[in-house]
């Protein structure tokens, strides 16, 4: 570490200085002066071919029409395009053919799956705990949806964002709202830690460090232990930040359907309980003493104070015993649970014929969302606690916001339910004058275009982070985002229509220009062409789907669970009993921290438990694996093979060049259709017995779906 | 590095300013290089320098699942028997224990007979009789201890240094730091002796946020033991003559790709894929070791079948050249013996000693042992009070653990535990401290083998962990 800070010292000049310009509001900059005012169509454009050419480098040619209706589709929703829609803009005479592509896939419900995916892994989504329980969450679901729709609906980032950290407290009634405050109940949750006041501070470290990281691009989690050593964030503002969580209310059972449907439904539970009231006296009377000794059990595993909080009464607990004494009581219903298992003979009869008359006529409960409240108007104090150890406060803290931040003073105001606190931290992440809120989403977008981020580490915008290659860029587009009333499709559409994205991606080494180019920016980092990228592993499966014809269009609803390979251990996975669910698109699988889907694993999707900005793209042996003897790829050739040889007669040229063309998006050439046709030919030699030329086939496509020029965004 | 970060006043940035942005500033470039970053690789396929020379060029972890009881095992307390059924003496600090009550039970007799064995008189328990005979190659850690109190955190602590999951365990910073020694298999492999999974599963495996190249890959029982090892069908020719064609594809779509190292990273890929489907088969096959090493394994005795096979496996797969083998010793936390510790120990004993000393023994007249770091341990041990009149609760505040080969002193013990074996009091080794000196037998500096995240060079060790030069040899 000594070394570091030497070598940051001796190189970098004024640290401070540096951070202060960097964090503070975006302002746009003049659009620069280019030469080529022809290539920058856009603003985006001037600022890049600006760079450029003062390296006297020179833009790439415009990508071929086929390919660049393919990178394009790939980017805005994840999948490749039809053949019907790439013939109808390479016919499509008009000038503004392009932005008409870019308006139908903006306006495709597809988009929302793919752009929100990318919101998922920043916010840690995951369908079940995590820990050694791993219980599924049956209605995480309803969060992903909410991502989903708000980004099909174009919801105005700001919003978007100020519900996810306070859609309680801003619009209480809202349904929508109440559900994207599951932003902050995506974390891990461990059924049965013992050291509760242990876990209600990593609980809210988590929050902390999660919002920090995924709004403001900050790793203030450093910052827990030690004032930063880097970014001018000290422990102080670390746990000021965390007080505008402090007042932490996990729910469980929010109603997520309209309040008429919650009124119905509360009223059919009225009924019910009402009809079953002589039963339920029954019930309480015949399981009591067994409900009586196990809660005993689940409450003396808990240390001293735990169990104080949850032996006071409700209405005298301090605001910390009430969270203590939430957590505990989490456990201890777990353990009041198993009273069905303790029951014996007799009894146990008794129960079960009970039971049965209890459930006769339950009303079926609309989905329950996990959401996030306060305690109330109160809140724990926050301290700054010594090394991040909950057993060591020391001074009161916030809440508030890092000093080096502010720009004003956050006013909060209490309301009758709640702390205020949320809301006022919301509205000042999303007011105009946030120095990094805007910077930090527009920097994302890009990246999920481009390939890698202006700024590269997408999550760390602080003095360890990479620098900007194009601040004045950024700036401009975050001014931009705001001044268009946070328009995320806005954004994307900048973004797509420019030049910079239509370049070819394609660097010929001798080629004069691009030897120049590679000399002066080898790593492509002022974007002198366009960046080829591997797709991520949920488009990899969706892309196999799509093209082989089975990709189910189905949108929203709960996690589904295709068929998991053989030989692995299914722990909790229940294969979906509709075929159609096992082709769903990949938004759609059971996100399982402990099992994550096998092909998904193997192409880099995300741990699951901590935030992801930036996926890996490696390249392995058991990928290589997968996609050749998988199951998965081996019958999805097997589907295409059948289809193509039923449409075509069996005439191999007219298949492979059908086949070709749509998983490349381009026309084959003669040599690589003789080529094709001899393989096929061969392979079908190979077979002994019948259905040579469709094993052959399947065969091919198998090829196909392990080609580069498929599993790339070119 | 400062200028990179200016924010435009109305001016645009000058020609100097715009290449150290294209080449990420000098700043950076320097700081990577005093650091010693490493960009994540396409391939691990090549071993990598060290920091100083190594002591161990492999290492197999025999992780003990479920947490084993030191005091029924190597550190014997004479005085829990004394005190047989009395409560923790006023003397001891009550320890928080994960199932509440066991502070305050009464301190639980051991069963077990406990001799000195070898020239070092290493203390060994009537459990372990085979694994006694080496007592003499084994040094023991008696003072080690642990944060978490359940399985799950424990585990994983004892494979990432953290009680939180997300973080990469020792066997990929080793496949990081490393790299790998063969090109036909992966760099860090898993076993299981039971269908059941360590608490946590695969997570204890996993590179957590480095790249999924270092990850632990699980061999599964039977013939493939990776993931779609088969190919789709059974006749040679069917698919070497599908890979020629896709490697045609491949190479033609590359031609005009040259510098993309990522595509040429992919027909790598599929060449050692390719290698994997006849190796990994291979490397699991048993059938070619002699009668003699499967009986000193025990792989026919339907009792040691299991770990001797995996024992076996293990010790194949090291001459083969994979850097690190987990070996989960009862899987699905077998050990756990908060009922009848005695029943429970006793069989999970029976099925190991004799597979784990075998390994040990086949290693030395190998000429293995050298190169080879042997580990046995688990997430924690036990505690001497009683937790159900017969059984142990769990004990993170001290245990045991001993290692063997690799670099480490033989015959030697280091450090202890109280006269209770409840805490460690000497020569303490918290779970960090292990990791350093597993880097170091390694030939890596634990402090300086960072990755690059979120912000920070993140190490094995998080902000601590000392080696333990004691017991180098």
């Amino acid at each position: 570490m000594k070394t570091m800070v030497l070598a940051l010292f001796l190189l970098s000049g004024n640290l401070a200085l540096a951070a202060d310009v960097e964090f503070s509001p975006p302002v746009r900059s003049p659009l620069p002066k280019v030469n080529q005012p022809n290539w920058a169509r856009t603003p985006i454009d001037a600022f890049i071919l600006f760079q450029l050419e003062e390296l006297a480098i020179q833009p790439s040619d415009m990508a071929e029409k086929r390919r660049l209706v393919r990178r394009l589709t790939q980017s805005l929703i994840g999948l490749p395009p039809t053949r019907d829609e790439e013939d109808s803009y390479l016919k499509d005479p008009s000038a503004n053919a392009y932005e008409k592509v870019v308006d139908r896939l903006l306006s495709s419900p597809r988009f929302g799956e793919k752009w929100g995916g990318h919101w998922l892994d920043l916010a840690r989504y995951a369908d079940s705990d995590g820990y050694n329980r791993d219980q599924i969450r049956p209605t995480s679901y309803l969060y992903r949806d909410f991502v989903i729709r708000a980004l099909n609906e174009n919801m105005p980032y700001d919003r978007f964002l100020s519900w996810q950290i306070a859609g309680d407290e801003i619009d209480p009634k809202n349904p929508a709202a109440q559900v994207a405050t599951g932003f902050l109940r995506m974390g891990p949750y461990e059924h049965n830690a013992a050291n509760l006041q242990q876990k209600r501070q990593d609980y809210l470290d988590e929050i902390t460090d999660v919002t920090t990281s995924v709004v403001l691009g900050l790793t203030i989690g450093c910052a827990r232990c030690h004032d930063h050593k880097f970014d001018p964030t000290s422990q102080k503002d670390y746990f000021s930040f965390q007080a505008f969580f402090a007042s932490w209310n996990p729910k469980d059972n929010f109603l997520a359907v309209s309040p008429t449907q919650v009124g119905a439904y509360k009223s059919q539970v009225a009924n019910w309980e009402k009809e079953k009231q002589p039963l339920r006296e029954e019930m309480e009377k015949l399981t009591s003493g067994q409900v009586k000794k196990l809660t005993e059990k689940g409450l003396v595993r808990f240390g001293q104070e735990i169990q104080e909080s949850v032996l006071t009464l409700p209405s005298q607990r301090t605001p910390k015993q009430k969270q203590i004494a939430h957590l505990a009581e989490l456990q201890i219903k777990d353990y009041q649970g198993m009273v069905a298992q303790e029951m014996k003979g007799d009894a146990k009869k008794k129960y079960d014929q009970l039971m049965g008359e209890m459930n006769a006529g339950k009303p079926k409960a609309p989905p329950a969302a996990l959401t996030m409240a306060d305690l109330g108007n109160e809140a724990p104090d926050t301290f700054v606690l010594a090394g991040g150890d909950w057993r060591k406060p020391g001074e009161k803290a916030g809440p508030a916001v890092p000093k080096f931040l502010a720009g004003e003073s956050l006013s909060i105001q209490p309301r009758p339910e709640s702390t205020g606190r949320r809301s006022a931290l919301a509205s000042w992440l999303t007011s105009n004058k946030n120095p990094l809120t805007a910077k930090v989403m527009v920097n994302r977008i890009w990246q999920h275009h481009f390939g890698v981020g202006l700024v590269a580490s997408s999550s760390d915008f602080g003095a360890l982070g990479d620098p900007a290659t194009h601040p004045e860029l950024l700036n401009w587009l975050a001014v931009e985002l705001i001044e268009s009333g946070w328009d995320l499709k806005h954004l994307h559409r900048l973004m797509v229509t420019s030049s910079v994205f239509m370049q070819d991606s394609q660097v010929d080494p001798a080629n004069a220009k691009h030897q120049w180019a590679l000399q002066e920016d080898r790593e492509n980092k002022l974007l002198w062409h366009f960046r080829r990228t591997r797709s991520q592993a949920e488009h990899v499966r969706d892309q196999v789907l799509f093209l082989t014809g089975s990709l189910d269009q189905q949108l929203y609803g709960p996690a589904v669970m295709p068929p998991l390979p053989e030989g692995v251990p299914a722990k909790g996975w229940k294969v979906s009993d509709s075929k159609a669910d096992h082709n769903r698109r990949s938004i759609y699988v059971l996100m399982k921290r402990n099992l994550k889907f096998p092909l998904f694993d193997l192409f880099d999707s995300p741990d699951l438990h901590n935030s992801c900005s930036r996926r890996l793209a490696t390249t392995t042996a058991p990928q290589a694996l997968a996609l050749l003897n998988g199951e998965f790829t081996r019958e999805r050739s097997a589907a295409w093979a059948n289809n193509l040889s039923g449409r075509h007669d069996g005439k191999s040229k007219s298949q492979v060049e059908e086949a070709m063309s749509l998983a490349w998006s381009r026309q084959p050439t003669p040599s690589e259709v003789a080529t094709a046709v001899k393989f096929l030919d061969e392979q079908a030699a190979l077979y002994p017995g019948n259905g040579k030329a469709t094993k052959a086939l399947a065969d091919f496509c198998l090829v196909l779906l392990n080609s580069s020029e498929f599993l790339f965004v070119d | 590095m400062d200028e990179n970060r200016m924010i435009p006043s109305g001016r645009q940035p000058n020609r100097r300013e715009i290449l150290s942005r294209a080449g990420g500033g000098l700043a950076a470039l320097a700081l990577a290089v005093m650091e010693g970053k490493t960009e994540a690789r396409a391939s691990y396929s090549s071993s990598r320098p060290t920091h100083f020379t190594a002591t161990a060029k492999n290492v197999i972890w025999v992780f003990i699942d479920g947490g084993p009881s030191h005091v029924d095992l190597f550190d014997p307390k004479p005085k829990i028997n004394t005190l047989a059924g009395q409560p923790l003496p006023p003397s001891f600090k009550r320890p928080v224990t994960a199932m509440g009550k066991t502070a305050y039970s009464g301190l639980l007799p051991s069963k077990r007979k406990f001799k000195q064995h070898g020239q070092s008189g290493m203390w060994i328990s009537d459990w372990l009789p085979s694994l006694a005979k080496c007592a003499d190659h084994l040094t023991m850690l008696k003072g080690c201890w642990a944060d978490g109190l359940n399985h799950v955190g424990s585990v994983c602590q004892m494979n990432t240094g953290s009680v939180l999951g997300g973080r990469p365990c020792l066997g990929s910073w080793a496949a990081y730091g490393l790299g790998s020694e063969c090109d036909n298999l992966p760099a860090f492999v898993v076993l299981q002796d039971y269908p059941e999974e360590p608490p946590g599963g695969g997570r204890n495996w996993s590179t957590g946020f480095m790249p999924s190249l270092y990850q632990g890959t699980r061999f599964r029982e039977g013939k493939s033991p990776v993931l779609h090892l088969a190919p789709g069908n059974p006749d040679p020719r069917i698919q070497k003559h599908l890979l020629d064609y896709l490697r045609q594809v491949n190479r033609q779509h590359l031609e005009k790709r040259q510098e993309d190292l990522d595509l040429q990273a992919r027909l790598e890929s599929y060449e050692l894929a390719y290698r994997m489907q006849a190796a990994a088969p291979e490397a699991v096959d048993l059938a070619g070791e002699t009668a003699a090493t499967h009986a000193l394994y025990g792989t026919a005795d339907a009792k040691t079948e299991r770990m001797g096979r995996n024992c076996l496996m293990a010790r194949r797969l090291v001459e083969r050249g994979v850097r690190f083998v987990q070996i989960y010793c009862g899987s699905g936390s077998k050990w756990d013996a908060h009922t009848d510790v005695e029943a429970n120990h006793g069989r999970y004993c029976a099925e190991s000693d004799r597979p784990v000393a075998a390994l040990i023994l086949d290693l030395k007249q190998r000429g293995l042992l050298d190169s080879t770091l042997v580990i046995w341990g688990g997430e924690f041990g036990r505690t001497p009070m009683s937790e159900s009149g017969n059984g142990r609760d769990h004990n993170p505040f001290g245990f045991s653990m001993w290692m063997a080969g690799g670099g480490v002193k033989p015959g030697m013990v280091h450090g202890a535990t109280d006269e209770l074996g409840l805490y460690a009091i000497e020569g303490k080794a918290h779970v960090h401290d292990v990791h350093a000196t597993i880097l170091h037998l390694l030939g890596m500096n634990h402090i300086k083998l960072t990755y690059h995240y979120g912000g920070r060079d993140e190490r094995l060790t998080i902000n601590d962990g000392h080696v333990i030069e004691p017991i180098l040899a």
